[in-house]
């Protein structure tokens, strides 16, 4: 990258945060020529992807003023000083709108920060503006957003894949910054798969969810899309830890367990490799590339054995009930009386029903229509509760597998990223994206989605571990050796990065 | 859990999915549905479920079976805090009214509008 218009010499277009930090650290350039940039990137890049849908320029210029300022002074700064960021359209923000890429929410401020972006600001992060998603995070190729679809930088014809596929096309095309997005079903991992970014979906817990637009709230987690893992570890541990605002947040224990000797530097040293995840079921060159991964961690000293799990057959169905029934209660608010769009009427049942049909998209309305069949009187019993029971199996035979072994890997994606368009109509063929990313969900375990190369057609492969509760910064120091032993993931997309 | 209406079919196995079962979900989840989108949401449905049914829905309907005493916890909550009561004006404690009805469609001094819902003449 050459110079800013300030004089200043900006950072090339891949590097990571952390390497933003030691440019702004060696004084390279100022914070105000880098984020001035940035918001450039957001402007061009970003909107041609259809992945940036607000830029938050004077907001983010007078952070990055003060950010100046603060060096220039030599007051103490922040873990992520200076460091540009987007926030998923689900997740609240003080300035700008929070709509979720619902119509239902069109223009909704939440005048407020997120537990998660208040930490990150508190740390010198810059907010720039707000990444496009699946509507109410609901989708798995970014096609429901009321903003419009976005395109994956790696081929425009294709779909970022979703829910998070903003987050995604942003961390995918150009460096830099970091993105927050959120993972319900596999909304942070299957769209960073798609886009060559790297995903975390911390443990159900973790990140405070306040200030989060709730889908399934014992599922949701908001995580990190990154260009590497050790962007994410950082942004996790600013993010992370108890919130009295939240009362299901809690703090986790970073500290290595006590499997992992003194002596033994290798994170995660034995690898289960799910057997159900190489089936034919999966894109065959997706299955080589995981063997070819593995061959590699052996090389590296872990030890890997296959590991069989029989539950991953019914996660997807399991999923499909849970999440409706917990979309159908939390959607349940959108009336037309608190929020967003409304449908007059004299009548008020009327208002509301009115109301939701205008307001609602087609995938969510139907969303909402099998969740409040599998919760209703006579059907609860047999689907809702059924799931539950069906989650516990899931549940115990992925802790039981984890006494096993320290991590389960996986592809994140049973296939390549497909075509705008080709899916849409068809809610099994858009179901069938998630069946290897629920599972993390269901069990409410850690699980980080690397890019692990590419495929014939040069599309992005990337390959998921799953780790005990808690373990979220074993996984992502595994992810680090991995990136260390191979660093194609640095790669950006022709013509993404201009 | 939405308690208002009651379908029959518990003793026959999963429900046929047709347009009366539609109509009547989506008056549960007020959601005014048109009789045009009625055979597509027909049809999903009917898919959705299909899918949903590995999970061993359909002897369970037969069979009655409850979900009294099924293991539900996947979360890893061991302790709930305590209630605190949040300070006014501060994240989560009571706001400005005006702030809060700021995203309302109808805010009319400090209350939100409805239709009428009682008395009337």
């Amino acid at each position: 990258m050459g110079e800013s218009s300030g004089g200043g010499v900006l950072p090339t277009p891949e590097s990571t945060s952390i390497e933003v930090m030691a440019h702004l650290k060696a004084g390279k350039c100022t914070t105000v020529e880098l984020i001035g940039h940035y918001l450039r990137v957001l402007e061009t890049t970003g909107r041609d992807l259809g992945a940036a849908v607000e830029v938050h320029s004077d907001s983010a210029l007078a952070a990055a003023q003060e950010s100046d300022a603060r060096r220039a002074s030599g007051k103490p700064l922040g873990k992520l000083e200076g460091v540009p960021f987007t926030a998923k359209m689900n997740i609240s923000t003080a300035e700008g709108t929070t709509d979720a890429a619902s119509g239902m929410l069109r223009g909704f401020k939440a005048n407020e920060d997120s537990t998660a972006v208040a930490r990150l600001r508190a740390e010198g992060a810059i907010l720039v503006g707000k990444s496009n998603c699946d509507e109410f995070a609901m989708g798995a190729s970014n096609e429901s957003s009321h903003h419009g679809v976005v395109h994956n930088p790696w081929d425009r014809d294709r779909v970022p894949g979703g829910s998070s596929g903003g987050a995604a096309a942003l961390a995918g095309s150009f460096g830099w910054a970091f993105h927050l997005g959120s993972d319900t079903g596999g909304s942070i991992r299957q769209p960073a798969a798609f886009c060559g970014a790297t995903g975390l979906k911390p443990t159900w817990g973790r990140v405070s969810r306040r200030g989060l637009v709730a889908f399934g709230s014992s599922l949701d987690q908001i995580g990190p899309l990154t260009r590497d893992a050790r962007d994410a570890q950082l942004v996790l541990s600013v993010m992370e830890g108890g919130d009295p605002l939240d009362a299901t947040s809690q703090d986790f224990d970073s500290v290595k367990t006590p499997t992992e000797t003194s002596a033994e530097t290798i994170s995660m040293k034995r690898i289960g490799l799910v057997s159900e995840g190489l089936t034919d079921a999966i894109d065959p060159e997706i299955r080589q590339r995981a063997l070819e991964v593995t061959e590699q961690l052996k090389n590296m000293g872990h030890e890997v054995v296959e590991v069989s799990l029989s539950t991953l057959s019914k996660a997807n169905a399991c999923y499909q009930v849970i999440a409706t029934a917990e979309a159908s209660s939390n959607l349940a608010r959108f009336d037309g009386i608190h929020t967003g769009q409304r449908v007059e009427s004299e009548d008020l049942e009327e208002l509301y029903s009115k109301s939701r049909r205008q307001g609602f998209g087609a995938e969510v309305r139907r969303r909402i229509m099998l969740g409040t069949f599998v919760l209703s009187s006579g059907y609860i019993d047999a689907y809702y509760g059924k799931a539950q029971q069906v989650r516990h199996e899931i549940r115990q035979e992925i802790l039981s597998a984890l006494d096993t072994v320290d991590s389960l890997m996986m592809p994140v994606s049973p296939f390549a990223p497909f075509k705008i368009g080709e899916r849409v109509s068809d809610p099994l063929a858009l179901y069938a994206c998630d069946i290897l990313t629920v599972t993390a969900n269901l069990a409410g375990v850690p699980a980080v989605a690397i890019p692990c190369g590419f495929d014939s057609g040069g599309l992005p492969i990337g390959l998921q571990w799953m780790g005990k509760h808690g373990d979220d910064h074993r996984l992502l120091d595994l992810a680090t050796s991995l990136q260390d032993q191979d660093d194609a993931w640095r790669g950006l997309p022709p013509g993404g990065s201009q | 859990m939405v308690t208002g209406e009651s379908h029959s079919g518990t003793d026959s196995g999963p429900p046929p999915i047709d347009a009366e079962l539609v109509r009547k979900t989506a008056r549960l989840a007020r959601l005014e549905i048109d009789e045009a989108e009625i055979p597509k949401m027909v049809e999903h449905m009917e898919k959705i479920l299909d899918l949903v049914a590995d999970l061993g829905i359909g002897s369970d309907l037969q069979s009655g079976a409850s979900s009294e005493g099924v293991e539900e916890s996947s979360l890893t909550v061991s302790e709930w805090r305590e209630d605190v009561p949040a300070t006014a004006n501060q994240p989560g404690g009571p706001r400005d009214p005006e702030a809060l009805g700021g995203n309302a469609p109808d805010w009319r001094d400090g209350a939100f509008v409805t239709p009428r819902v009682v008395g009337g003449d």
